[in-house]
């Protein structure tokens, strides 16, 4: 389902969930770590895009040891065009890719490929569930296949720590 | 407005347009006054320090509020660690 990223009901839905919960953060980077693992690649992250930046809420221990902030502009976001869209986004060449080529993800912070997929609360998309490598990368069918399972594992932990 | 690495420095301005964006214009001046006030900062806000702490403020102020907010302070920080990080 396409969204705005300023939407009130979308920013409602993810106000309402205890996002920085420990618990919620524990489980969040158990997931992301387990789709690092099933797909081989290390870098894999669980974000929520807010209305004007995306808040890494949960991340492999790759993404953790290595990325000093937990968030990024939306600008840079490239979970955010999964926002805007409802459907998964995947580059293999961001370099070469007219779509990312200019974004400061690629040009600064040398994304080189990324393959990320909706998560869905409520019926708004608020985040997404993504790999991220350094290196231009095909995604197969299976590695898509955990990043959506992965996606719903991560709505579930939403949805745990969502008011009521 | 200076910059870093394509991003605008944030402003009290910015930050304020943002919560515009998501509770209208009004309301949003409107939290900012109580926000300042709440700190005991004069306004405009321009110390980096006080523009996060005014954020994490705002973020104790409601459910969107603690988007908008929490969403503020993501670009103050990263604006800032780019600023430690790149020359010039």
């Amino acid at each position: 389902m396409r969204g705005s990223l300023t939407d009130w009901n979308r920013l409602a839905v993810i106000g309402g969930i205890d996002f920085e919960h420990p618990e919620a953060v524990r489980a969040l980077d158990a997931i992301a770590e387990d789709t690092a693992r099933r797909t081989g690649v290390p870098l894999s992250l669980a974000t929520l895009v807010l209305n004007s930046a995306q808040l890494v809420a949960g991340a492999s221990r790759a993404v953790r040891e290595c990325v000093p902030v937990d968030g990024t502009p939306n600008e840079w976001s490239l979970c955010a065009r999964i926002v805007i869209s409802g459907e998964p986004f995947v580059v293999t060449d961001a370099a070469a890719d007219p779509r990312t080529a200019d974004s400061p993800a690629v040009t600064m912070a040398g994304l080189g490929s990324y393959a990320g997929v909706p998560v869905v609360l409520h019926g708004a998309t608020v985040g997404a569930h993504c790999l991220v490598a350094t290196a231009p990368q095909v995604f197969t069918d299976g590695q898509l296949a955990v990043l959506h399972r992965g996606a719903a594992e991560i709505a579930v932990v939403f949805r745990r720590h969502a008011a009521a | 407005m200076a910059g870093v690495a394509g991003l605008d420095e944030p402003t009290e301005a910015s930050v304020i347009a943002e919560l515009a964006g998501t509770v209208g214009a009004e309301n949003a001046e409107m939290l900012w006054v109580i926000v300042c006030r709440r700190l005991k900062v004069s306004r405009p806000v321009t110390d980096p320090q006080h523009l996060i702490k005014a954020t994490e403020t705002l973020m104790e102020l409601g459910d969107v509020l603690r988007v908008s907010g929490r969403s503020a302070k993501v670009r103050l920080i990263t604006y800032r660690a780019l600023e430690a990080a790149l020359p010039g």
